[in-house]
């Protein structure tokens, strides 16, 4: 993993850690991000719960591979400001747009204006961990490690960020849904998650059934000739004025992309070079 | 070799492709009887296959099992493929393996129907379709369908006379090409495609393992959805029946009804098949397949050469597939599915406020485009009217998608109700010239103020006014001087706008903005600041005058980024009319043109005389018909009027038609004195050549003896060269093209029917003997022009061409408005033509055998003489082979009628038309249907006497159907001259000519007729000196008469006393040979 965090948010909540605590500490939790190190996780009502693999060490008299429980909460937003949160997410049409589309509104913070904690961490009392290892020392490896496994998750999952301050996930889309925007964003789900099972009937190469002719064999011309295809259809029209268009507005680094540099420009460049594979037309 | 991939055992079509030449007798006769092409696509397991095969005329005796009675075998499809495609044969590019396939096809139960294409070669055809049958066939299976399909028509290349291609072939051929365009567009998305999985899978822990059916992923592509509608639709709705009816096994049962493939989902898979075999046969750099390294992309591309095993190693979870599938589904929601779309308008800022540019943003309906609705009213609207739920997140989704794209939209988004976005001045004009496209590009609706649309638009002009040199004659004055393309031109620069010349305040303005938006006189507009550089050093020098060469002047002018030279009068008034923005004097007809000019006739001519005062070569390209020989011969009467001491003009055409104009000078031009230059016994050293030429105005040759006596015709100086059908002159290293370059003239003309801007190495050729040097060295052209044009589709570059070429070229078509109502419904006019050595000495031995004859018949004997030698001499006038009846070769060398009339066929096909030939004579109508089948690309049909009814009236459908390709129809006079309607052709050609001007007319009535659009063009060929011409002069004479006089028949001719016969039918060898 060259990068811990993909998006502006996920490499913000970790620099927001940093500043919270000690950052070589926290550096060192990297490799505890691991799904080896990671037995359980779970994050319920805002808690964030872990079981942490460690290491033996026969010099500090552990013998068999240990399990440490981790445990981390961060400051929960008040219940009393929460409703006027909400509120104001729903009527602000960049930061439902921004959620509709599965990122964190950039300027989303304003939204928390009148609430003691912010969405992202300020300062290390904002955030209590605790875990079962004997080391003392604040963030231990392995918290460190839960908190580099929350920055990867919240790339996918920006709602997360709201749900570890308080703010439960249901609740928010229910109270969101209220205003005008927020309708928007609570059917934004969509169709539901995909099935694979369903997805075969769309094969690669759709099936080709036989059908009867619709012209009886008598008609000669619809047989050898069909309908002249209209010119329009085959017009060249304009080619689009800048590379691998169709794409761009699904924005770069959809989901399944997992690398560092840029899916568009990428596609870009397979685009042109497939284009230039085309066998020459004689022109 | 074509078939590299073919089946070894196969020796005897080895055989016959390493060694054409020592092919065995019957594959031979096979291949050159015609063939047509089919093509279908057959799905299999690993894809599918493109299989082609054909139809011969030639008709098997004893077909094996089951096989297609007409269709050609393996051996000779081979050959007829490698003859259809020579430029594929490298293996490399394409090869082809024989790979039979059953063919349900329409028949009557005994044998399949032929396709229309085969059916024109055919005498017989089925009586009645009765149902489907199998047949089986030997295909080839193209391994390369691509470059198959995207390669010329072998019929429009020439490449081969006898082999055709059929409808269905060429529906995949447009297939491909929109194929070719959206991969070209990048129409096209990664893919996952769910594949049901008969192994269990091997990673995943132990409860999801429980739950899920087993499901594999594979990485592919898939086309965008708007494919569905724009091609896959249309296609299947057009596809003919032959493109799904072959089968690689044995066929499903015809009596079950399902014997096709079913046309959509073939098309959806021809498509997905070839967009996957492309990206995976396409040679990524090792840059490009790193980028994507990591990524189920990997395993779209083509493997890697020594890591094949990997997918399976890492096969793709099923997490990247939902992940991707939301992905896609994302991207189809906002293409297909939304009834509002978000459209974005730029409104102008005002002068008070420049930077104050509203980006406004409106929603439209997809039910009615044109009801546009603000956002704010939108949001605004009351809790009755409240959009509902899944309409604000559609709306906000778009949004969205847009700001993705053009990331400043953001701004306006932060609010309630969000509608706008504020722009200043730079990000507008950074909005209109990139963003905006962009944005359309991607679905999106733009609106941009008017001043930036094409139309609208303003920009600063300079104006060239010219002083001095010229003189001060307005265009086409008297005598204006002449010209050139080295004439240095003086101007006095003035930058304006809008007409008005511009103060210095607002250049001052213009200069402080240098580039982009610059408000001026109250109105936006765009500034660039390499014209304004260039403005500049004009305004700097605005007290001073410029020179340039007419040349320069005319290439500044045909850059599209150059400014644009308004001249006002002198010398620039000329180039105006040159351009044709100024108005063109009109030059009275030449008072001694026998003659009278129609009134385009009358332009063409005064502008050829224009150009040719100016010192430029013209180029005449009018459609076939439209006289483009009288208004040359009146451009040079009118110059010998005011130039009674001009030397001779040169005039060279293709010996078909010089005896034509040696004919029409004569007939409208009498007072110049013309003289032939052809023969074997023309002049040939310089001075016996300029003795014979000594006092004449024009001189006629061909361009066979042009490139013979080149050194001849070089060595005097011409007042004036003038080539007909000059389309000859288009291979720029031909001798003929090298023999005309180095004639001196002062002044050029060129003639043609067909287009000259098509292809680009044609118009510089012509252009080298035209107007010399204009368009650069061949080198250059080919640099600057041609390539980028060809290769790189680049529409400046082509653009600058067509303003380069324009002023020298005048092409009017017949469809033209203003042509139009110059011209009468019906246009009948003569070619004349001469006879070839070989047809004047027979025609003499007739006339000769006949003087014989004459003194010593008796009365009763006498008539059925006459009538016996008229038609000999009418079949020597149309070919020697129609009167030898010897089986002798029937080709244009033997005959100039013949010649002349495949040229103008030629040019039909050229401009897209149809055209009736008829004749008396069925030997004839019989061996042209032959010799155009074999040269002519389009369809050719031939009606006579004992064409079954059926038959008739199943090519005269088809003929007249607009769908079918421009056509040539041959009719017997007798059989085809009344009753049908072949409105379709807009000419009629006569080959030989009927006594009875009536039956003529009934004939031509066939195109001219209700139901006709256009004018008809009735050409009737006479061979000059000949009987031809008198009967013609006869029935000039007597047109009122002629019904009464001539009767139905020639049985009047008879009547004639001998004298009067003989002169009827006598040679008059001056007029009538040409060798």
């Amino acid at each position: 993993m060259s990068r811990l965090s993909r998006t502006w948010w996920g490499a913000e909540f970790l620099n927001a850690l940093e500043g919270c605590m000690d950052a070589g500490r926290l550096a060192r939790g990297r490799s505890y991000a691991t799904p080896y190190r990671r037995q359980e996780f779970s994050i319920r009502r805002g808690t964030i719960e872990a079981t942490i693999r460690g290491n033996i060490n026969t010099y500090f008299g552990v013998y068999e591979t240990p399990y440490y429980r981790v445990r981390i909460e961060f400051e929960k937003v008040a219940a009393s400001v929460r409703n006027a949160i909400f509120k104001r997410l729903g009527s602000n049409a960049d930061w439902v747009t921004h959620l509709i589309l599965g990122e964190v509104p950039p300027t989303v913070e304003k939204a928390f204006a009148g609430s003691a904690v912010k969405l992202l961490p300020r300062s290390g009392g904002e955030i209590h961990s605790s875990c079962s290892c004997p080391d003392h020392a604040n963030p231990c490896k392995h918290v460190a490690g839960v908190y580099y496994h929350v920055a990867a998750l919240l790339d996918r999952d920006p709602l997360l960020l709201f749900e570890v301050r308080g703010m439960d996930r249901a609740q928010l889309l229910q109270a969101v849904a209220q205003s005008e925007f927020g309708s928007a964003l609570a059917g934004a789900g969509g169709s539901g998650d995909p099935d694979p099972a369903a997805a075969v009937a769309e094969p690669r190469f759709p099936r080709v059934a036989a059908s009867g002719s619709d012209a009886p064999a008598s008609d000669l011309r619809a047989f050898w000739r069909g309908r002249p295809v209209p010119r329009e259809v085959r017009a060249e029209g304009h080619a689009p004025p800048v590379s691998a268009l169709l794409l761009r507005r699904e924005g770069d680094y959809p989901e399944f992309w997992h690398r560092d540099t840029s899916f568009i420009e990428a596609m870009a460049a397979l685009y042109e070079r497939v284009a230039k594979g085309l066998p020459d037309d004689g022109t | 070799m074509l078939d590299s991939v073919s089946d070894n055992r196969n020796d005897r079509a080895n055989s016959v492709r390493k060694s054409p030449r020592r092919a065995l007798p019957a594959a031979v006769r096979e291949a050159h009887s015609a063939a047509v092409l089919h093509g279908a696509w057959v799905p299999d397991e690993s894809g599918g296959r493109f299989l082609v095969w054909a139809e011969t005329a030639h008709r098997r005796s004893r077909p094996r099992a089951g096989e297609h009675p007409f269709q050609l075998r393996w051996e000779q499809l081979a050959q007829a493929l490698a003859e259809a495609w020579p430029h594929l044969l490298e293996p490399a590019r394409f090869s082809s393996r024989r790979s039979p396939a059953w063919a349900i096809l329409p028949g009557d139960g005994m044998r399949p129907a032929p396709s229309p294409e085969l059916q024109a070669e055919l005498d017989e055809e089925i009586a009645a379709v009765t149902g489907w049958g199998p047949w089986r066939v030997d295909a080839a299976e193209v391994a390369n369908p691509l470059a198959l399909l995207r390669s010329p028509d072998p019929q429009r290349t020439g490449a081969t006379r006898s082999i055709r291609v059929g409808q269905d072939l060429r529906f995949w051929s447009h297939l491909t090409a929109c194929f070719a365009r959206a991969v070209r567009h990048h129409e096209y998305l990664p893919a996952i495609y769910a594949e049901e999985s008969n192994g269990t899978k091997t990673h995943g822990n132990r409860r999801k393992r429980a739950r899920k059916t087993a499901v594999r992923f594979r990485a592919g592509w898939d086309f965008a959805d708007s494919m569905e509608e724009s091609v896959v639709q249309p296609f299947a709705r057009a596809m003919p029946g032959a493109c799904r009816a072959l089968w690689a096994d044995a066929p499903p049962n015809p009596d079950d009804g399902a014997v096709l493939h079913e046309p959509h989902a073939l098309v959806r898979h021809f498509l997905a098949v070839h967009l996957d075999r492309l990206v995976r046969g396409t040679r990524f750099t090792q840059r490009a397949l790193k980028s994507v390294e990591g990524s189920f992309l990997v395993q779209a591309l083509p493997p890697p050469a020594r890591s094949a095993a990997r997918d399976a190693a890492h096969p793709i979870g099923e997490p990247t597939w939902r992940h991707w599938r939301r992905w896609r589904e994302r991207i189809r929601q906002t293409a297909l599915h939304a009834d509002e779309r978000v459209c974005f308008r730029l409104a102008d800022a005002d002068g008070a406020a420049p930077d104050t540019w509203r980006l406004e943003w409106l929603l439209a309906s997809r039910r009615d485009p044109s009801l546009l609705v603000p956002l704010a009213d939108f949001w605004a609207s009351g809790t009755a009217t409240r959009p509902p739920p899944r309409s604000v997140r559609e709306v906000l989704l778009q949004l969205g998608q847009a700001a993705r794209i053009y990331p400043r939209l953001w701004d306006g988004m932060d609010s309630e109700a969000p509608a706008e976005v504020v722009l200043d001045r730079d990000e507008a004009l950074d909005f209109l010239r990139r963003q905006a496209p962009i944005l359309q590009g991607a679905g999106f609706r733009v609106m941009v103020p008017a001043w930036w649309t094409a139309t609208g638009q303003r920009r600063l002009r300079l104006r060239l006014t010219s002083r001095g040199a010229g003189g001060s004659d307005a265009p086409g004055a008297e005598t204006p001087a002449m010209l050139g393309f080295d004439t240095l031109l003086t101007f006095e620069p003035q930058v304006v706008l809008d007409g008005k010349p511009i103060t210095r305040d607002e250049w001052d303005a213009i200069v402080a903005a240098k580039e982009g938006l610059v408000r001026l006189r109250g109105q936006w507009m765009e500034l660039h600041g390499d014209e304004v550089s260039r403005l500049e050093q004009y305004w700097e020098a605005e007290a001073g005058v410029q020179r340039m060469t007419v040349a320069d002047l005319l290439h500044a002018e045909a850059g599209s980024d150059a400014p644009e030279v308004v001249c006002e009068d002198g010398s620039g008034g000329m180039l105006a009319a040159l351009r044709g923005n100024g108005a063109l004097r009109m030059l009275d007809q030449p008072a001694r043109f026998a003659g009278e000019l129609r009134g385009y006739q009358v332009r063409g001519f005064s502008w050829l005389a224009y150009l040719e005062r100016l010192g430029f070569g013209a180029c005449l390209a009018d459609d076939m018909g439209l006289g483009k020989t009288v208004q040359v011969l009146a451009a040079v009467l009118d110059d010998k009027a005011g130039n009674p001491d001009a030397g001779p003009t040169l005039l060279v055409a293709p010996t078909s038609v010089i005896g034509n104009w040696q004919r029409e000078a004569r007939r409208f031009t009498p007072t110049l004195a013309t003289c032939l230059h052809h023969g074997p016994q023309r002049a040939r050293t310089r001075e016996a050549f300029a003795a014979a030429i000594e006092g004449t105005d024009l001189v006629i040759t061909s361009f066979a003896v042009a490139r013979l006596d080149a050194s001849v015709l070089h060595q005097l100086r011409w007042w004036r060269l003038v080539v007909d059908e000059s389309q000859n002159l288009k291979n720029p290293t031909a001798a003929v093209t090298k023999a005309l370059r180095g004639v001196q003239a002062a002044r050029r003309i060129a003639l043609t029917g067909t287009p000259v801007e098509n292809r680009l190495m044609d118009l510089w050729s012509l252009f080298s003997v035209l107007n010399p040097g204009f368009l650069g060295t061949m080198a250059e052209f080919r640099k600057n022009l041609e390539r980028p044009i060809m290769r790189n589709r680049d529409r400046a570059a082509s653009e600058r061409l067509r303003r380069l070429v324009r002023p020298f070229v005048l092409r009017r078509m017949k469809t033209d408005r203003a042509i139009i109502k110059d011209l009468p419904d019906k246009v009948e006019q003569n070619s004349h033509c001469s006879l070839t050595p070989e047809q004047a000495t027979l025609y003499e031995a007739v006339v000769r055998d006949l003087e014989a004859k004459l003194e010593n018949t008796e009365a009763s004997e006498r008539q059925g003489l006459m009538l016996a030698t008229l038609l000999r001499l009418k079949q020597i006038c149309n070919h020697p082979m129609q009167f030898l009846q010897d089986a002798s070769e029937f080709t244009e060398a033997r005959s100039h009628k013949l010649a002349r009339v495949c040229e103008m066929l030629d040019e039909i096909e050229a401009e897209g038309e149809s055209v009736l030939v008829f004749t008396q004579f069925t030997e004839i109508g019989k061996s042209l249907e032959a010799l155009l089948r074999r040269r002519h690309n389009g369809a050719v049909f031939y009606l006579h006497g004992g064409t079954p009814l059926a038959r008739r009236e199943q090519m005269v459908e088809e003929f007249q159907d607009p769908d079918s390709e421009p056509a040539v129809f041959v009719l017997s006079l007798r059989a085809g001259g009344t009753g049908i309607t072949l409105t379709r052709a807009n000419h009629v050609i006569h080959f030989d000519r009927w006594w009875n001007p009536a039956v003529e007319n009934q004939a031509t009535d066939r195109a001219y007729r209700i139901g006709q659009r256009n004018t008809v063009f009735v050409h009737k060929m006479v061979t000059m000196g000949t009987l031809e011409e008198r009967i013609d002069a006869l029935i000039e004479s007597k047109k009122k008469l002629a019904e009464e006089i001539v009767g139905s028949g020639e049985s009047w001719l008879a009547n004639l006393d001998n004298d009067a016969f003989r002169e009827l039918i006598a040679l008059d060898r001056g007029d009538a040979v040409v060798g």
